[in-house]
């Protein structure tokens, strides 16, 4: 990642704008805040005077210096922490494993000393009780004693950087948001400061209440471990008691407002971050030097560059597809350059954002197909255990019915050497698969998978069967294959001839070892940590749903802007895959989008909305072109389910 | 200047106008006789609505439960502030002490000092230093009234109109708080009605899409989805999808993205944030905090999708070029901006102010050129036209609202209620190549003894234009205007 031209050049920049403007925006508010921070209701009268009298003091100002400087560090946290796109872990180990990473841990730890750190100054500010860490100790003076109040005080900014960092990680807050609309620093702070101001201060209380409590019941064991620590006495009495309402209250809001003003300096920072993160980045258009290929638009839309870039590039390419006709030209023109085939701008880009729209649908596919797959096989194991209980009761074999027949996936794997068996009407039929306890497991039994188990059969009825089994299984079929089983299933499945006496070993090998995790995953605990979580691996196919928004926005755009600006027809001879694709996106949203009934939660409604941004994308895609090509339309060639789709876009029927 | 005293005097005989042909405005008299019907052959191309006043009940609060329905039931005065605090909050109950269901059962003292902290509320909400008259307002339907682009708009049957770019079908909000959809080739009249929806100041569809429909009601905006080929007349809940933001009500006015985004933008008559969503995702995103106007009452994009004017309450307005969100400001007006229109390519701005007969026109740089976007306006306004009359009171409005075709061909402007010519619509005839240019047409006459209450040209007519106007007694007729379009 280091290695993009974009990332080791253009973002070192924007970081450290970002740290200078944090410095600049806190230390301006903190300022502010100065007065709420040494404000006490008894002293309320002089309260405007002494905050005055503490601006003159040069101390306060190097402590609120070192302070915006502290604030500025958060930054370099967050490049650590950020990402482009949030992928959801797909199991609940991946979530355990995520959540204890090293990294995570490591950037939990920082937020929390960094924030302690930053508490650890406001304290000093203002002589009050929270200012010292040691204090003479009441009952014997000739000794020094750990200040509670400062303690108490440093402790909660720590726990207040660490928790934030876990719950807005936890909340995938730390993922880019890319704004609707680009707007200018400045405006962009002013018109959220309350916002953030608010959400600092609500976070916060909610923080508060947790730590007293918690603190009221364990705090006094940290307490004196850091006594120890420090080599000071232990503490006289509880400052967190319930003899003490008063004092707590006044602590309470002691806490409270630093907290909040810790929080406000973290969402500040992050917010700059943000902004300087997900600035538009004017990318060439085309250059003479080929030492600038890598800087060129086209260059940067490919999916092998880092997902920050990608993303800049897609943002960069819809803007200007929307509202600047020079670079449009740019984009119809047929390139002079030899090395590019004479290729305009206009296919390198069509082929990148349909490639990634093709990609878009064909996962929503196949991810609905496994869905389904996995509903049948429930419906399947618990009919066939049904089954089998009442065979045995009766004693009886059971006949095979055609369903049955139709679920054997061998007839969709069959060897090629099995067509070529010296009897004419001869084939081969896997006998496993007649084995109908095993139906809805397959790689149970080892031995049943074998080639001994292949036996010539007549090749009339098989090739019926097979082309009804392969009519069948491209629709759906019963049988549930999820995608990590799919590979390890055709591992067992039925061997060439001549294959035989060189892989048996390693396929029983490898069967016994399925067996053997198969019967691992049987056990609740490893089931519960080791099962799909559905709607997070719905959730993840739309986790670059702002890539796939700006690659039609654009190639709508460009496709409706070339009735008047595209001299060549670059558009207009390749204008069919843009609808089919667009159209082929929309009845798939459509058809297979929908949410599983067992998918309900946050992510599941982060993924609708998404899902949602992306159709209501689509729709005005199709509107924009059809509305600009109308009638001329039909001479495009779509399919009939297409075209009648097409029809009633330009019917505004849709 | 030209001055509507040198033109020819508004008829006094009120004979309903049926179109425009040949230049002239066609009223049916002895000598065309054939045109009698021409109204009717005509109506056959735009949808059939007819509100009747009677069919209008309006909804009898925010505290409205489905026990109403059965029983003869009145709340007391502290079921209604719970609820109205349940619903909304602090602004919400002190919002109910201060309307008129509330007034006669509270002190005068008490109200007093509720309306007060409202007004102090409003103020600290707007983040405003000055403190504008209309935060004082103590209802907040009279505040969205007193910023409506409607005539009456809290006795009007219909509140507002918005035509769909594209297909040839149009929405009305109404005073019952339902909208209705009606199409011109269907019998069916989607009726759309939510708890939320409430006081509709604003309704757009989306540009590019057959059939999503933004509703600015008192406390959010509705997004419905009404789908074109549906059966039903009453949308199910799954149709609509609910935004609000803080502090973000009441919804002045909705605006989509004039390119098709999916992006709406929305304004509030008490706060100065500009608000923009992500509907899909449901993401807001404020853009810009007006400073010195304490709200926004009106968002009106140029055709062309980049500038947006944002007019306030206060005597200045502001208009936005949609790359970086700059932003140009016309202030020391002699009052708050009333009406204004863009014409077909974003490059002159007609506006008309408060208590003021004259029509005002700015001129903007083109920067399609650039790679940049600008404002680039000129730095004053220049008054085109001048409405006043001797018969005109000092202090009374003239002009409430005026649109422009999409050609850019015909201004229509509609008469303050208080006025003497409200009962009529001046029509302009307007060209702005090579210079920009305006001539009166005449006046469209109306039906007897109703007002016109709203005003909207049909988009998408390639014979011309075609002005929608909506009447106080519920009546819309149309008015086809046949002319040869100027090339766009």
């Amino acid at each position: 990642m280091a290695k993009n031209w974009l990332i080791s050049q253009e973002f070192i920049w924007r970081n450290a704008a970002a740290a200078v403007w944090t410095w600049v925006v806190n230390s301006s508010w903190l300022l502010v805040a100065l007065f709420v921070w040494t404000f006490t209701p008894s002293n309320h009268i002089y309260a405007v005077y002494d905050y005055f009298l503490l601006l003159f003091s040069f101390r306060v100002w190097v402590l609120i210096f070192c302070i915006s400087c502290l604030s500025s560090l958060f930054v370099k946290l967050h490049m650590q922490s950020s990402q482009v796109t949030f992928k959801l872990p797909t199991t609940r180990f991946q979530s355990l494993v995520a959540m204890f990473s090293f990294k995570r841990i490591f950037l939990t730890m920082c937020h929390g000393v960094l924030c302690g750190v930053i508490t650890a100054f406001l304290a000093g500010i203002s002589e009050s009780k929270f200012s010292t860490v040691y204090i003479q100790c009441k009952n014997t003076p000739e000794y020094v004693c750990l200040n509670e109040s400062c303690y108490i005080l440093i402790l909660f900014g720590s726990v207040v950087g660490a928790a934030n960092f876990i719950s807005r990680s936890n909340k995938h807050l730390y993922c880019l948001n890319f704004p609707i609309v680009q707007q200018a620093r400045f405006l962009s702070i002013k018109c959220n400061f309350q916002q953030m101001l608010i959400q600092s201060y609500k976070t916060c209380a909610k923080f508060l209440q947790y730590f007293l409590i918690f603190y009221y019941l364990i705090g006094y064991l940290t307490r004196e471990f850091v006594a120890d620590l420090l080599r000071a006495g232990p503490c006289d009495g509880h400052i967190v008691s319930t003899l003490n309402i008063m004092g707590v209250i006044s602590l309470a809001w002691t806490l409270w407002v630093s907290g909040t003003i810790l929080l406000l300096l973290h969402n500040v920072s992050w917010h700059l971050f943000n902004i300087y993160a997900t600035k538009m980045f004017p990318f060439r258009m085309d250059s003479v030097f080929p030492e600038d290929k890598p800087k060129i638009l086209t260059s940067n839309l490919t999916s092998d560059q880092p997902p920050l870039v990608q993303h800049l590039a897609f943002q960069y390419l819809s803007s200007v597809a929307s509202s600047s006709s020079i670079k449009r030209k740019q984009i119809y023109v047929i390139s002079h350059d030899t090395g590019s085939a004479n290729q305009p701008k206009w296919n390198l880009i069509l082929d990148e954002c349909l490639a990634r729209l093709r990609k878009l649908t064909t996962s929503i596919k196949d991810h609905k197909q496994i869905a389904l797959r996995m509903e049948q096989n429930k419906v399947k194991t618990k009919s066939s255990k049904s089954s089998s209980s009442s065979q045995s009761s009766s004693g009886q074999s059971p006949a095979p019915d055609s369903s049955q027949f139709m679920s054997v996936s061998a007839f969709n794997h069959r060897p090629k050497s099995c067509d070529t068996l010296d009897g004419v009407n001869m084939s081969c039929f896997d006998v496993s698969s007649l084995n109908t306890t095993n139906a809805g497991n397959p790689l149970n039994s080892p031995n049943l998978n074998g080639s001994m188990l292949t036996v010539p059969t007549p090749k009339l009825w098989t090739k019926q069967i097979r082309k009804r089994a392969a009519l069948h299984s491209s629709v759906s079929s019963p049988i549930y294959i999820s995608a990590k089983n799919i590979q390890s299933y055709s591992l067992t499945r039925i061997l060439p001839v001549s294959q035989v006496p060189y892989k048996t070993l390693n396929s029983q090998i490898q069967a016994l070892l399925q067996r053997g995790s198969a019967a691992i995953k049987k056990f609740p605990l490893v089931s519960f940590l080791f099962n799909e979580i559905p709607s997070h691996s719905m959730a993840n196919l739309y986790s670059e749903h702002n890539i796939y928004r700006w690659a039609i926005r654009s190639l709508s755009s460009l496709s409706a802007y070339s009735l008047h600006e595209d001299d060549y027809g670059v558009v207009q001879r390749r204008l069919h895959e843009v609808i089919n694709c667009l159209l082929d996106l929309l009845v798939t949203l459509d058809k297979h989008g929908k949410v599983l009934p067992i998918c309900t939660s946050d992510t599941t409604n982060l993924m609708l909305r998404q899902q949602q941004s992306i159709k209501n994308e689509a729709r005005s895609a199709m509107y924009r072109i059809t509305d600009t090509f109308s009638t001329q339309l039909e001479s495009i060639p779509v399919d009939a389910e297409f075209r009648r789709k097409l029809r009633s876009f330009v019917e505004h029927q849709e | 200047i030209h001055s509507s005293v040198l033109f020819s005097p508004p008829p006094t005989q009120s004979n309903i106008t049926l179109c425009e042909l040949n230049g002239e405005l066609i009223n049916p008299n002895e000598s065309n006789m054939s045109f009698r019907n021409f109204d009717e052959t005509d109506s056959f191309y735009y949808p059939d609505a007819k509100i009747t006043v009677d069919s209008l009940k309006k909804s009898l609060g925010k505290n409205e439960t489905a026990q109403l329905a059965f029983l003869e039931h009145s709340q007391t005065l502290k079921c209604r502030l719970q609820t109205a605090y349940n619903g909304h909050g602090i602004y919400g109950a002190l919002n109910e002490i201060n309307s008129s269901a509330s007034s006669e059962a509270l002190p005068m003292l008490f109200r007093s000092v509720c309306q007060n902290l409202l007004s102090a509320l409003r103020w600290v909400g707007g983040m405003q230093l000055p403190m504008f008259p209309h935060l004082n307002l103590s209802d907040e339907t009279s505040l969205i009234a007193s910023i409506s682009q409607n005539n009456d708009w809290i006795d009007s049957p219909i509140r507002f109109i918005s035509w769909h770019c594209k297909a040839n079908k149009f929405a009305l909000a109404l005073k019952d708080d339902t909208v209705k959809v009606y199409y011109h080739n269907n019998d069916l009249v989607p009726t759309l009605k939510h708890k939320l929806q409430r006081n509709v100041s604003d309704v757009q569809w989306k540009p590019f899409a057959a059939s999503l429909l933004a509703v600015a009601a008192q406390t959010a905006v509705l997004i419905w989805t009404i789908d074109p080929c549906s059966l039903s007349s009453r949308p199910y809940s799954g149709s609509v999808q609910v935004l609000s933001f803080r502090n973000h009500s009441p919804v002045s006015s909705v605006a989509w993205n004039p390119h098709g985004y999916d992006q709406l933008f929305t304004s509030c008559v008490l706060s100065s944030a500009i608000l923009v969503w992500n509907v899909g995702l449901k993401k807001p995103q404020v853009i810009q905090h007006i400073s010195r106007c304490a709200g926004v009452t009106r968002l009106l994009f140029s055709p062309d999708g980049e500038k947006v004017l944002a007019s306030t309450p206060s005597s200045s307005f502001r208009v936005f070029e949609t790359s970086m969100w700059s932003n140009e400001r016309w202030s020391q007006l002699s009052g708050r901006l009333q009406a204004a229109c863009w014409n077909y390519d974003g490059r002159i701005l007609l506006f008309s102010l408060l208590s003021d007969p004259r029509i005002y026109s700015l001129t903007f740089g083109n920067s399609k050129s650039s790679d940049q976007l600008t404002v680039d306006g000129s730095k004053h306004a220049t008054v085109v036209i001048d409405l006043s009359s001797d018969e005109q009171g000092d202090q009374s409005n003239v002009i409430h609202s005026m649109i422009w075709d999409e050609s850019g061909s015909r201004l229509a402007v509609m008469f303050d209620k208080h006025d003497f010519r409200s009962a009529r619509i001046a029509l302009f005839a307007t060209s702005s190549n090579p210079v920009f240019s305006i001539t009166l047409k005449g006046y469209i006459e109306g039906r007897n003894g109703c007002l016109p209450q709203l005003i909207a040209f049909k988009p998408n007519c390639s014979t011309g234009a075609c002005l929608t106007i909506c009447y106080s007694d519920g009546n819309i007729t149309y008015v086809p205007l046949y002319f040869k379009r100027s090339q766009i």
